[in-house]
Formats: C-alpha cells, sequence, structure tokens
C-alpha cells in the first residue's frame, strides 16, 4: 500500500479546514473497509483517482458517532458502525428497513468496524474498475470494459460511459425512507436530501454522489416515517462480487383502510449506477389495491430497463423482487 | 512520518512507532512478531486476519495500526493461557472443525463474537456469523457443529449468564485518549 | 447432526476409530509455523513485478528509478539470469509435447497477465510495492489468443511462434471395436461439456523463504509446498547446488489443493537472490498474485458420445478433449487430462473406447493438479452423457447405471484404458445412497413438486477415481515411492519420520495410529515429524490421495520390522524362543507364560544399550523403509444431491446431499469425514459459483476474492455422509485414500440434479457454474419456458 500522511482531527471543523488545506488527493475515511482495503491496498488508480497523498482520519471525532431518535426521527452520525445501527433497538422500532439494509452488509467482522458513512461513500465494485489493469472511464481512463466484456453484473438502468451500480445496501434504504445527509464544508453546513445525493456518470463519471474533496457527510437524518407505515427489505446475492446486492428492493409506503397505496417510494440497488427510485412503480400503484396491483406495476420496470448483452436476468429479477418485497410487507 | 502507538494486545500494553499505512495485522506479525493471526487475502474478504479489537471482532488487515491506538487487540494467542484450550478452540478441536489450520485463529474470533452475543445458535445463525470467514478445507459443516459443542461447553458453565444476551460495546477507547496530534498543517 | 456412523468396526486399538488430531492444539492456538511465521534476522522482502499483458514483446524495462527508492536493496530482471539459471521443465509429458523455454523471469516477451518479469529486493515489502510501482515496462502488444477452440484454428495468432500451431501435444487412446460398437447402438448420445477454469485457491498463498550459510555451504529453502523432495532435487539441478548441501522445509502448509504441487518459477528464483545477496530473503505471494500466477484447474472440453442399446446398455464412449493448458507447461500440466482419458468409463462396463486428447496453448496461467486433477473431468463428462442417455431412454438414472455397473465378482478388472481396478462393490454402495436419501420418496415428491410448478432435481453421480499415486512402473502419471522411518527411542517413546509431507489432511495423527498399534505404545507416546529433507528420509510428497495408502504403508512396514526386532530382542532377554513371544498392551510376553514378559520400553533400553543383544544384531530400534505399490487403488461412492431451483431468479437451494464413500479401510473415520466433506465443498463451488475469467484480451477479470466467488460457509448445505468399506488388494492397510473424493463426485451429482430439475423445459444441459443468471436465462431461452 502507497504511504500516505495521517490527519486526526479532533472536530468536524479541522477535518474540513485539512481536506482544504492538502486539497483534492487527502481523503477522509471512516472505518477503512473501502478505501484502505479495498481501493488503497489493490492500488486501484488512475488519471481520475490517484491514490491518495492524505487520509483524514474521522475515528478521532467523537461526535460524529451515536444515534439519537427523537419525534421527528432518527439522527445517525456517519461513522456509527454498521454493527451499532442493525444493534439499535430504537431504530429497529421505526426503521426497520434500514435495520435490515444494514444488516445485511458482508459479514460482521465487516459491519463491526464499517461505518454508516462509508457505507454509503463507498465506491462501486465493478470488477473491471476494480482491476488494476483496466483503465475505465471512472479512473479517469477512455474506455468502459463492460460495453463489449462480461456485464452480467452491470447496470439495466440508467448507464451511460459508465455502466456501474452503487454499490451501498444503506444508501438504497435510505433514499426509500427519505432522509437526507447532512454534510460540513469551508462554507458552512448544508443538507442534502438522498433523493438529490447521487449522481450517475452522465453528470460526473469520476464521483458518485455530489459530495466535495473538501466536504465530510457527518450525519444522516431519517424523518419518522407516517404512523402504518409499511417497510421490506430484500437482496439479492449470488455470491459473485462478494455480498454485493444483484439487486436489492426497499420498500416503505402507506395504505389507506382498504389497501389502497397512499404514499411511499420503492428504490432499487444493484440495477443502476444511483439507487433507483423507482416512481414509475410508485406512480401506478397511487390509488389502487396494493395486492391487485403490484404485478402490473412491478411490470413497468421492464420499460425503464435498458438491459446489456448478459443482465437481462436483472430486469426479470427486479420485477419478481419488487413485487415479493411488496407483498412481503403487506405481511 | 512515524506515529507512536499504545496498544494492549493480549493483555500486554506494547508501544510502538509506525507508519500510517502499516496494518494492524502486520503490525501484529511483523512488529511484535505475534504470528498467531494469518494473511489470507489482505482485502478484508477471507477473514484469517480476524482479532478482537476492544471486543469486537474485525479483520485486521482492515485495520491500520493507527487506528488501533488506545484500544485493546485480542489475537487467538490471547484466548486461552498455560498451554490449555478455552471452551471454542476445544469445541474446534473434538469435532474437527479445522484442517490445515490458515483459517482457524480467524474463526475462533468470529466464534467468540457470535457466542458472546448469543449463547445459543442455531445452525443458521452460525452460518451466516461466520460468512466473513472463508474455509477452503472443511466445508464449513465441522465449524458448525465445532461452534455448537463450543456454546454447549460455555452453557454448562454459566448457566446464568448465558440467558443474558450481552450487547456489543461501542468501541470507545480511542476517543478517551489524547489527541496525539493537531489535525491541520 | 449428520456425521459418518461408526456402522463399521475399527480394526485396532486405534486404527478405525475417531481419534482427535495431534496438530491441532498448536494450530488452535496460533501455534502453527507457516513460512511467513517464521522470522529470520536481516530478512530482505521480495516482490515480483509482472506482466499487465497477456501477450506481449517488452520493449523497454527501466528500473531506474525504482532502484533508487530508499531500502530497496536489489532489483533482478530476467537479463540478470540468462545463464545463471536454467529453464523450469515440466515433468509430465506427452511424446509431442512442445516444450517452450520457461525462463525464470521473463526477458523479452511475456505470454501471460501475471508472468514474473523482474523482482525487487527491500527492507521490507511495503517498500518492495513502493518500487514496483516505480519501475517502467513498455510493451509492444501482440494479439491474445484465449479461447481453445479458437486457437487451434488456422490462423489463429500463436503463443509460441516456435510450435507450428497452437496444439501444444496429443495423447490418443483407443480399445474395443468402437466403430462396431456404434454401429450396433439403438441410440448415440452426444454431448459438450465445458469443465471451466477454476483455482485451487488455499487459504494460504504461495510463500517462500530462503538463507544460505556459507560456512556450512548449506542453502535452506522453507516453501509452501506439497513435494519438499521434488522441489530440492529441482533446485539442486536448476541452481547447480548438490542436494546434500540443499534442506527444504516444508513447515505447516495452509492448504493447497494441488495449487502447491509445482516447482514455480519464485520458488528457483528465491534460493538463487539467498545465495547472492547473503542475506535470507522471503517472498509471500499477495492473492491477487496468487490469483494470476498460481497453477489454475480444468479447463477442459468434451465432446462425447455414448453407444447405448434401447434397453440402457452402453456399448462404446467416444470423446474428443480440448484442454487449455495455458503458456507454459508446469509440472504435471501434460499429464492431468491424460488421468482423464484413463478414467472415462468410470464405473461401467463398456467395451470400446475411443478418447482424443489435445492440450492447447493459450495466453493464460498454467492448468494442473487442482484436487481430483483429470479424474473429476472424467467423472462429469461420463455422468453427465450416462444421465442424457437415462433421459434419452427414459429410463431412471439409478437404473441406466445399475444395468451397466462392474459386478463386484468381475475385481480385479481391466479396463479399457488398461488399468486393474483393484476391488469393487459399485451397486451395494449406490443401493446404499438411494436408502439413505430416501430416493424413492423424493421421485415421488418431485412429482408432486412438478404439479405445483415447482423445480426439484435429483441428480445422482457414481464415481471411481484413480489413487494411491502410483506404481513407480506406470506411464503416466506414476508417483511412486514413499518412505518412513519408525524409530523406538531409548525412552519407549517412538518418532515417526514420514518422506510424505501433509498439509491439513492429519497424517501426524494417522501415521501415529498405525504406528502405536503396529508397535502396542499409547498414542500420545508416537510423534510424527515430516517436511523436512534434512531430518526425513527420501520422499516424493503428497497428491494424488497417496499419503495414507502409500506413506502409511511405509509407516506400518517400519513398524512390522521394529516388532519384529523388538521380539527378537525381548526372546533374549527373557530367554525363549522367538517364535513364542507376542506384543500385547505395551508388553512382550511369553505365549505359553504371559508372566514371562518384558515391556516395550525394557526393550528399547536394552536396544540401545547394546549389552544383551541376539548374536549379531545391530543396535538401536530404528527402521526404515520404502513402499513402492504394484497397483493403483480405486474408491468409488455415489453421491445424491437433492436442489429446488427458482423459477424467476435462478437460483439453486440445495435441499439434500448425501454422499456414501467407500475409500477401502479407514485409520481414523472422522478424517476421511473432513476430507470427503471439505472435497463435497469445493466441488459444489466448481458447480455454482466458481470461474476463473479472462476477457478478450487475457485480462483476468475474475482477479480478487471479492470477484472469484469461493463459497462461504451459508452457501453450502449439511452433508449427510456415510462409507462403505471395500479394501484394496494394492497396500498391507487395505485403504485407498480419500483425498479427492469428494470433489469427484459432487460436482455431476450437483449439476445432474439442477438438469434434471429443469427437464420439465426440455433442458438436456448447462455449463457451469450454475449461477442465478445462468440459470434463469436456460430457462428463458427454452420456449417451453414463456
Amino acid at each position: 500500500m502507497k504511504n500516505f500522511e495521517l490527519y486526526e482531527p479532533s472536530n468536524v471543523r479541522e477535518a474540513v479546514a485539512t481536506l482544504v488545506k492538502i486539497g483534492p488527493k487527502a481523503k477522509v475515511i471512516g472505518g477503512g473497509s473501502d478505501l484502505v482495503a479495498g481501493v488503497m491496498k489493490d492500488w486501484v488508480q488512475g488519471n481520475g483517482m490517484p491514490l491518495p497523498d492524505a487520509l483524514v482520519d474521522l475515528s478521532t471525532i467523537p461526535q460524529l458517532k451515536g444515534i439519537k431518535v427523537d419525534k421527528t426521527g432518527a439522527t445517525i452520525g456517519a461513522m456509527t458502525t454498521l454493527t451499532e445501527i442493525v444493534e439499535s433497538k430504537d431504530l429497529q422500532k421505526q426503521f426497520s428497513l434500514l435495520t435490515q439494509a444494514a444488516h445485511s452488509v458482508a459479514s460482521p467482522l465487516i459491519r463491526n468496524f464499517g461505518t454508516l458513512g462509508g457505507n454509503i461513500n463507498q465506491r462501486p465494485r465493478c470488477w473491471f474498475y476494480r482491476g488494476a489493469e483496466f483503465n475505465c472511464y471512472k479512473k479517469g481512463g477512455d474506455f468502459c470494459y463492460s460495453v463489449g466484456g462480461d456485464n452480467r453484473y452491470h447496470a439495466i438502468i440508467g448507464g451511460e460511459l459508465c455502466y456501474i451500480v452503487h454499490p451501498s445496501d444503506t444508501a438504497t434504504a435510505l433514499l426509500a425512507l427519505n432522509a437526507q445527509a447532512k454534510i460540513a464544508g469551508p462554507r458552512g453546513d448544508r443538507t442534502v436530501p438522498f433523493d438529490q445525493y447521487f449522481i450517475g456518470p452522465r453528470e460526473d463519471v469520476l464521483r458518485e454522489n455530489i459530495l466535495k474533496a473538501d466536504e465530510v457527510m457527518t450525519e444522516v437524518f431519517i424523518p419518522t416515517p407516517a404512523p402504518g407505515t409499511k417497510q421490506a427489505w430484500s437482496k439479492l446475492k449470488n455470491r459473485q462480487v462478494y455480498d454485493f446486492a444483484i439487486v436489492s428492493v426497499a420498500a416503505a409506503f402507506t395504505t389507506d383502510a382498504s389497501g389502497n397505496w397512499a404514499d411511499g417510494r420503492v428504490v432499487l440497488g444493484g440495477v443502476a449506477p444511483v439507487p433507483y427510485r423507482a416512481t414509475n412503480i410508485e406512480n401506478q400503484l397511487k390509488g389502487k389495491n396494493v395486492k391487485n396491483s403490484i404485478k402490473q406495476a412491478a411490470a413497468t420496470i421492464r420499460t425503464a430497463a435498458r438491459p446489456m448483452s448478459m443482465n437481462a436476468y436483472k430486469v426479470d429479477v427486479a420485477q419478481t423482487m419488487v413485487e415479493r418485497t411488496i407483498l412481503g410487507a403487506l405481511g | 512520518m512515524k506515529f507512536p502507538v499504545e496498544i494492549t494486545v493480549n493483555g500486554v500494553k506494547r508501544r510502538s512507532e509506525v507508519e500510517p499505512r502499516l496494518l494492524l495485522v502486520h503490525y501484529l506479525r511483523d512488529v511484535l512478531e505475534i504470528t498467531g493471526t494469518h494473511v489470507g487475502c489482505e482485502t478484508g474478504i477471507c477473514g484469517a486476519c480476524t482479532v478482537h479489537l476492544d471486543d469486537e471482532a474485525v479483520k485486521s488487515c482492515m485495520v491500520l495500526a493507527v487506528q488501533a491506538d488506545g484500544c485493546s487487540v485480542t489475537t487467538v494467542e490471547g484466548l486461552a493461557s498455560d498451554g490449555t484450550l478455552d471452551d471454542v478452540q476445544q469445541g474446534f478441536w473434538e469435532e474437527h472443525g479445522l484442517q490445515c489450520g490458515y483459517c482457524t485463529p480467524g474463526l475462533l474470533m468470529s466464534a467468540h463474537d457470535l457466542l458472546r452475543k448469543s449463547p445459543n445458535p442455531s445452525a443458521e445463525e452460525i452460518r451466516r456469523a461466520i460468512n466473513g470467514n472463508l474455509c477452503r478445507c472443511t466445508g464449513y459443516q465441522t465449524i458448525v457443529h465445532s461452534i455448537q459443542n463450543a456454546a454447549q461447553k460455555m452453557r454448562a458453565k454459566k448457566p446464568a449468564a448465558a440467558k443474558q444476551v450481552q450487547p456489543a460495546k461501542l468501541r470507545t477507547s480511542k476517543r478517551k485518549r489524547e489527541q496525539r496530534r493537531p489535525a491541520t498543517v | 447432526m449428520a456425521q459418518i456412523k461408526q456402522t463399521i468396526k475399527p480394526n485396532g486399538k486405534y486404527m478405525g476409530r475417531r481419534i482427535m488430531r495431534k496438530e491441532d492444539p498448536r494450530l488452535l492456538s496460533g501455534k502453527g509455523a507457516y513460512v511467513d511465521d517464521i522470522h529470520l534476522p536481516n530478512t530482505a522482502h521480495v516482490a515480483f513485478l509482472r506482466s499487465e499483458h497477456a501477450n506481449a514483446r517488452i520493449t523497454k524495462l527501466d528500473i531506474s528509478r525504482a532502484r533508487a527508492l530508499a531500502g530497496v536493496i536489489q532489483i533482478v530482471t530476467g537479463a540478470d539470469l540468462r545463464g545463471v539459471v536454467e529453464n523450469i521443465p515440466p515433468m509430465g509429458v506427452l511424446p509431442d509435447l512442445f516444450v517452450p523455454q520457461h525462463p525464470v523471469l521473463a526477458t523479452d516477451r511475456v505470454r501471460y497477465v501475471g508472468e514474473p518479469i523482474a523482482a525487487v529486493l527491500a527492507e521490507n515489502p511495503y517498500i518492495a510495492q513502493d518500487a514496483l510501482e516505480l519501475i517502467h515496462v513498455e510493451y509492444d502488444p501482440l494479439p491474445v489468443v484465449v479461447e481453445m477452440e479458437k486457437a487451434i484454428e488456422p490462423g489463429s495468432p500463436l503463443v509460441h511462434e516456435q510450435s507450428k500451431s497452437n496444439v501444444a501435444g496429443t495423447f490418443k487412446l483407443d480399445s474395443g471395436d468402437i466403430e462396431r460398437a456404434f454401429r450396433k447402438a439403438d441410440r448415440i448420445v452426444t454431448g459438450r461439456f465445458v469443465n471451466q477454469r477454476v483455482a485451487p485457491m488455499p487459504m494460504e498463498a504461495r510463500a517462500v523463504q530462503a538463507d544460505y550459510q556459507a560456512g556450512e555451504k548449506m542453502l535452506t529453502v522453507w516453501s509452501a509446498t506439497q513435494i519438499p523432495h521434488l522441489l530440492r532435487s529441482s533446485l539442486s539441478r536448476l541452481l547447480k547446488v548438490p542436494e546434500n548441501r540443499l534442506r527444504v522445509i516444508a513447515p505447516d502448509v495452509g492448504g493447497a489443493f494441488g495449487g502447491k504441487l509445482n516447482v514455480y518459477r519464485e520458488e528457483v528464483l528465491l534460493p538463487l537472490l539467498a545465495m547472492r545477496l547473503g542475506r535470507p530473503v522471503k517472498w509471500i505471494e499477495t492473492r491477487r498474485e496468487n490469483m494470476r500466477a498460481m497453477i489454475h484447474g480444468r479447463d477442459q472440453i468434451n465432446y462425447v458420445e455414448l453407444a447405448v442399446t434401447k434397453d440402457g446398455r452402453m456399448l462404446g464412449l467416444k470423446c474428443r478433449t480440448l484442454a487449455d493448458i495455458g503458456a507454459y507447461p508446469q509440472m504435471l500440466t501434460a499429464a492431468i487430462p491424460t488421468l482423464t482419458a484413463i478414467m472415462a468409463t468410470g464405473c461401467y462396463k463398456i467395451p470400446a473406447l475411443s478418447f482424443e486428447l489435445t492440450d492447447v496453448f493459450t495466453n493464460k496461467m498454467a492448468t494442473d493438479a487442482y484436487r481430483g486433477a483429470g479424474r473429476p473431468e472424467a467423472t462429469y463428462l461420463i455422468e453427465r452423457i450416462v444421465d442424457m442417455a437415462a433421459a434419452e431412454l427414459k429410463m431412471d438414472p439409478a437404473e441406466i447405471r445399475s444395468r451397466n455397473f462392474l459386478k463386484s465378482s468381475e475385481f480385479p478388472f481391466t479396463t479399457p484404458s488398461g488399468l486393474i481396478y483393484d476391488s469393487g462393490n459399485y451397486k451395494t454402495c449406490m443401493d446404499k445412497a438411494l436408502d439413505l436419501a430416501g430416493y424413492n420418496k423424493l421421485r415421488q415428491q418431485q412429482e408432486r413438486a412438478r404439479k405445483q410448478g415447482r423445480l426439484m432435481g435429483i441428480g445422482l453421480s457414481t464415481y471411481v477415481e484413480i489413487c494411491a499415486m502410483g506404481p513407480a512402473t506406470s506411464d503416466p502419471p506414476g508417483g511412486g515411492w514413499e518412505s518412513a522411518t519408525v524409530r523406538i527411542e531409548p525412552s519407549g517413546k517412538v518418532t515417526v519420520l514420514s518422506g510424505a509431507s501433509p498439509h491439513g489432511q492429519g497424517e501426524e495423527t494417522t501415521y501415529a495410529q498405525i504406528a502405536a498399534d503396529q508397535l502396542s505404545v499409547p498414542f500420545d507416546d508416537v510423534t510424527v515429524i515430516h517436511g523436512d529433507t534434512a531430518s526425513v528420509p527420501p520422499g516424493v510428497g503428497t497428491f494424488g490421495s497417496r499419503n495414507t495408502a502409500v506413506g502409511g504403508t511405509a509407516v506400518y512396514m517400519s513398524a512390522q520390522k521394529i516388532r519384529t526386532k523388538m521380539e527378537a530382542i525381548a526372546a533374549n532377554l527373557l530367554e525363549i524362543n522367538p517364535k513364542n513371544i507376542v506384543l500385547r498392551d505395551g508388553t512382550l510376553q511369553s505365549k505359553l507364560n504371559p508372566k514371562k514378559s518384558v515391556s516395550v520400553r525394557e526393550v528399547a533400553r536394552a536396544a540401545y544399550t547394546a549389552k544383551k543383544l541376539p548374536p549379531g544384531m545391530e543396535p538401536g530400534l530404528s527402521e526404515t523403509s520404502f513402499f513402492s505399490p504394484k497397483n493403483y487403488t480405486f474408491p468409488f461412492g455415489t453421491h445424491v444431491c437433492v436442489v429446488e431451483v427458482e423459477r424467476e431468479t435462478g437460483e439453486v437451494k440445495i435441499i439434500k446431499y448425501v454422499a456414501m464413500d467407500d475409500c477401502g479401510k479407514v485409520i481414523n473415520p472422522m478424517t476421511v469425514e473432513g476430507q470427503v466433506q471439505g472435497g463435497i465443498a469445493q466441488g459444489l463451488g466448481q458447480a455454482l459459483y466458481e470461474e476463473i475469467i479472462y476477457d478478450d484480451n487475457g485480462q483476468l477479470v475474475t482477479g480478487s476474492l471479492m470477484d472469484y466467488a469461493f463459497p462461504k460457509a451459508t452457501q453450502l448445505p449439511e452433508y449427510i455422509c456415510d462409507r462403505t468399506e471395500t479394501p484394496t488388494t494394492s497396500n498391507p492397510l487395505g485403504v485407498k485414500g480419500v483425498g479427492e473424493a469428494g470433489t469427484i463426485g459432487a460436482t455431476p451429482a450437483l449439476v445432474n440434479a439442477v438438469v434434471d430439475a429443469l427437464a420439465p423445459y426440455g433442458i438436456q444441459h448447462l455449463d457451469m457454474p450454475l449461477k442465478p443468471e445462468k440459470v434463469w436465462r436456460t430457462i428463458e431461452e427454452k420456449p417451453e419456458a414463456r
């Protein structure tokens, strides 16, 4: 692993100041599961992503850790570990979708050290992107190897130039829960709903979100769901590309007394370069009896999907899983 | 640039100066020469390097030694003393839970982590808990039986304590330390 | 819990019993010593610069910046080694095999991604890695040969220009009247089966350390190897260091599965560097390197034709096999696919066989022995085609097997390939497996499931494999003898020194069981030492399920010799006829008067004090034996796998797995069970998840453990294991070997089950690995599914 300078800020202001001072070759590190063990140790680099010269370790900032739940919602520090999220009774009660999604991440060994912020902001797992020999768009190269290569795990929706899928399970769940990220930067704090947090390759192929090089995600806020909100999570993995989802589905919605869809979200992971909110499906369901119309609604995923040469199966799987997840949430 | 670290390993306080890039597993193996913890992939997948960091099982190839500063680390060498085996080790021995032994130290640490949280785990629960530990020799079945065997031994010894599930502790010791150096340059 | 039932009686106080392993306490307490655990002061650490291209000329290699990095000691390139060290020759060859130059470091040309170009020596591994980033290489890329079927087409680019084509070598086996068999057949069933490239993937990657003691002129090499003695002989030849100045130590080895049954470039270079530098040197392979530069396994395409009568009798088998052997043949690369040829007829009495094998060069890492090594491919092709024949004839898969099995009365049986099967009881074993699985009930369940639209499948695999490698006179692939020294120390404790080199299978335990029983000493009094060429007698190594059958027999023979000598000493001490001495419960006593007795310990003391030995007898109690088997052994078994396939996602769920194996006599049922289960896991891994994928440019796509899917605990089932016991006549212990059985039996059982599940869609075959996407796609492509 390449050598680097290490900075240990004691508060968020110091962390931001360090990032400003050093510039884009400094990166923040949470648990390090992806940045250290994945990117840096495997020398995943390119013109568009030089290996960092400096790491700013956020684990020295106690304020970034912890879970607070009150009437308005849950506030989770970005450095809270996934295990802490999984084991939080408060979250389990009202935000079980996040609990389940966090629980489906890798293994206890990763969850014990991996953080929420790190999970949301991890880099994609595309095997070309991760292979040192493939100088792809996402690394600042001039090619996407998935287009003519083995693309069975790549995007079926929203790919362009680059066909990665967003790897984060918690991000998928958080988007379904209408959560928002709090971001600290040199210009002060800002709050960004996850609706606007993730960006696809069309906007910037070198990044997956709007976080700037001198910014730090500090916490995540999830508003308390409306009473009676049904939540469900499912994830299909096949142990290729380890435990990352082939397709995952996060659903959070309310129904009226007669079982009609009132309001809610359906979000898919593993299908697009961003956690993909399936508004088509939501719109199809609006005002209709969920049980009776889910089959038809789930099928609308087909109109959105543009599968590649080897991943058409993901479309079918996504459709099936949307159907099952939502029926599962109805109980 | 080297950083001073103080890490309690198997109950003994160790002080060293390390490069920030030095991984905890290499710190243990190459600096302290405590070699029971193995490296199987170096990229956080195989789990051979699993140790306890402040009582939580983590992959020590994913942790920088500096991140463990102020923490306590337990490796396989810290499980039992005086040439004896603890219940989990004994459980593995009796049920043939190992062949080449390379992944074993990591599995023992994961098994401890599970049994602390869940003293009477089902086979399915055990399989999920050890999903971060790859074993190429056994096909896992004897490992599952080993952990069930260990659980039984532990429950037999502490029937009262076993009923109470102990939640994981927040890893806080690092925060208690004074800051080593200012962050800004 | 499903475990081997102890229905078979043990054959000794220790032999045949479930005895906890001697090696475990050290491995469980972190006190094992693998190569990387052995720290020598002042060690220089080596890292290899490896080719990023699958086929290219190296036009420039600039090490100056790397050389200047603080902490870098030396950088060695191919040019530095010209004339210093020889090419690495393969051992297993075909008569017409083209043997390319296989240098320790590439000079002007690279032929696979991962081929070593330069070695950096640095003060620590981190600096060595830094230096690699500073080496500048310019390549002139050449057209890449990736797919073996394209590689043999005329006009394909060549991996080696010196050879006329990418055909590396051929092998042909003809037996019986194949044309007549096919003329007489009612049906000819054909299939094309891809046995994909997989990786052995031991948890410990390769590791080499070398140290040269100039004073003693002694070169010591620690390597994670299966074959310390063969490695020593090779190093001696290649480095021109006499064998008696070379010591190879295989300490604890973290699994191997055939991957460490080789002489690798890195293993040759490290000792050379140690001698040049005068410092210990160490190289610990990273997992990424391991995936690129340790041998791979399998990678065959088999075109199979089976001639059958309408009542299911098999008349003849034709097979045309292409084997992708990569760019440079390693030790046994060319020998492995010949094992497929000689075992192709499996458990069946098939009078005619025609097997045509073509080894093909590609721009990839070499294939070589991976657990099973040629036999899994044989079993897969015959078990798949037999199932296809059963489907074609609308016959139960168990029935067609039953009709064609060799009968137990027909052994020893000479097969069409000229092998002599030692013993077998195929039908009994299969019937027992079917009973244990509840086969008839399963078929009824399946019928009900199908009516409900569920895809349930039942797969059988009945295998026979060739083990205990092997007679020194046979060709291919031999293996030869193994040796052991058994020594009773003056205190009465026993030391067993074995030339075999176990690495996880547990022979420290099984050899101790054999010795303890033969010498009537407590099991705990026996210590087994192996893996160090300076302290153990000559050996060959661990492969081909030979450790117990060949190495164990050598222990048995030496113990027998000691027993005879002890009887003579005891008789002398007791002043009675040696014929009247019996060894029982640690004492040698008179058969006629048990009160006249002397303990093993007293006899040992007498052997070393040498005062009261029979006239002319040498002092001491140490005997060495070499066991050279006259024949192989042929273990067999039946595996039954039950699956359910989910239509919408293509996921395969294993509902039940039954393994009925027969490996002859058993020394330790616990370790046998461990071998079977671990083997099944690897077989299922290949069937369901694992594949090495190279892209069109010869780049390794599955280049990390993240992408190469070797199974985790939640992906494997509970195994229900049992045994039958048919002793071999090839060795006095009656043991056949079991290291590879599970891997051989599991793969076709799983695939047969999935194909059976998909039969309602008219699906006759799909190639491994059976990942959800592939299963889903295969169903989708069938009009019946729409």
